[in-house]
């Protein structure tokens, strides 16, 4: 008597949380791909964690609120007891200044966290990949098939028709790729190894060259044009694709990426 | 002398809103959808603030504030707030797995899905706030930890003063909840043509 496929339900909610080791994520991901029960299970509840982050997220608390608190806080009279420096720890003479030193830089603290620093786009860019190479950003899918790629951000909601590039005519072989969000809008991100395992990533977004902020080398080749950054290493090569923008992102040699931003542009 | 102990009061609460102030927009947002009151939301996070800062003693450098502050928030919300809430109905397990399979079923699941995803549809704000709120509370806490504020498990269950096998549950129920209520509003603004078996 044929006994039914043993289906996985805990282990779905795990994957989509990050809570299993390699082997058996591996397991779960090689029985998503033939099991279409699971898969829509994984997608549907995918979909809802995902909604849920965007949908639901913080959005701007009254602007008395933190008036409020404050006064709150100085009405209440006084300091959280144990943060103030033990008696004796200092000398009379250093202990002001010491203690106009720890205000100066809690202050400064304080306005980096009110005011911070503004990322460019390019930056941010750049930022990501780095993750990437230090393993604090993980890829949604693993596979070296293009149509299995492009069906996954098909399913996810991108604000554009996926497309993801052939490159093994180039040597560089598909690895997998994410949903990436860049300032708050989905983004397609794949990633591919080169012949020597050089990553090569390429993003896709919404978006027109002229929201690029200044600084980037112009380059230009059969007609298009080519905005090159570079961020600590990292090279960026950006280009318009219709409604897209595209960018290659490497940390291999300058003129590598940017040849192959030529190739693929055309 | 007064006037060094005053620097030194001054300094030490500079020390705790540089520490607390950047989760405040996040307090909020978590008081308001557990209690669907803006003036209430503000109370509890403002109440949120003091005792935190009264016993900021018994928060530890290096560990995670985020997840002291909102342990305070919960335990706020749960002895002030909760008895004053009417819970939604909850459905059976059994009723909820049932239902949620037979639109995973529905021969017309890929194309739904597709459209369901869309991302250029306008989801209406009122509307997917409403389908939040269809959740239990105690469901709709572990969804706002885990997948809005990207709490692990272990977070979540503390700030919740649950067991991590309990959050694990009831974060599988609500998900499942969540998405039969989009489902079922994507399905009322036309965007699923088809209806579930």
């Amino acid at each position: 008597m044929p006994t039914s496929p043993r289906h996985f339900k805990d282990e779905i909610q795990d994957l989509l949380d990050n809570r299993l080791d390699a082997p058996m994520r591996a397991e779960v991901e090689r029985h998503l791909e033939s099991c279409s029960e699971c898969r829509r299970e994984f997608e549907a509840l995918r979909w809802t964690k995902l909604f849920a982050a965007k949908q639901f997220a913080a959005k701007k608390a009254p602007l008395e609120l933190r008036q409020n608190i404050s006064r709150a806080l100085k009405a209440d009279g006084g300091s959280p007891t144990t943060i103030t420096p033990p008696r004796g720890f200092q000398t009379p003479k250093l202990k002001p200044i010491l203690v106009w030193a720890a205000a100066l830089v809690a202050l400064g603290i304080l306005a980096l966290i009110l005011f911070p620093k503004q990322r460019s786009l390019p930056e941010v860019v750049a930022r990501d990949f780095r993750k990437y190479q230090n393993q604090k950003l993980t890829l949604e899918v693993n596979t070296p098939d293009v149509k299995q790629m492009e069906a996954f951000f098909a399913a996810h909601g991108l604000p554009f028709k996926p497309h993801v590039y052939d490159l093994s005519s180039k040597n560089y072989r598909l690895v997998g790729g994410r949903v990436q969000y860049l300032r708050g809008q989905p983004t397609e991100w794949v990633v591919y190894r080169g012949p020597n395992n050089q990553v090569l990533l390429c993003q896709m977004y919404l978006g027109t060259v002229s929201e690029l902020p200044a600084g980037a080398m112009e380059r230009e080749n059969r007609g298009k044009k080519f905005h090159v950054y570079q961020v600590k290493g990292t090279t960026m090569v950006f280009w318009q694709d219709h409604k897209v923008i595209c960018v290659l992102i490497s940390d291999m040699p300058f003129e590598n990426v940017v040849q192959l931003a030529f190739a693929k542009a055309i | 002398m007064a006037s060094s102990s005053a620097n030194e009061n001054e300094a030490a609460a500079a020390r705790f809103e540089a520490a607390t102030l950047p989760f405040m927009e996040a307090l909020y947002n978590q008081a308001l959808r557990l209690t669907q009151r803006r003036e209430d939301a503000g109370d509890i996070v403002q109440e949120t603030y003091l005792r935190a800062y009264r016993t900021f003693a018994n928060f530890k450098e290096g560990t995670n504030c985020k997840a002291w502050l909102f342990t305070i928030l919960y335990s706020i919300f749960v002895n002030k707030y909760r008895k004053e809430q009417r819970e939604p109905d909850t459905v059976s397990i059994e009723e909820l797995e049932e239902k949620f399979h037979r639109i995973l079923a529905d021969p017309d699941w890929e194309t739904n899905f597709v459209a369901l995803t869309r991302s250029e549809f306008d989801w209406q704000e009122p509307e997917v706030n409403h389908a939040l709120a269809k959740l239990p509370e105690d469901f709709r806490s572990a969804v706002l930890l885990v997948d809005v504020e990207a709490f692990t498990y272990e977070e979540a269950a503390a700030a919740l003063d649950c067991p991590v096998g309990t959050l694990r549950s009831r974060l599988f129920r609500a998900r499942r909840i969540l998405f039969l209520e989009l489902h079922d509003y994507a399905r009322r603004r036309g965007l699923i043509r088809r209806p579930p078996i």
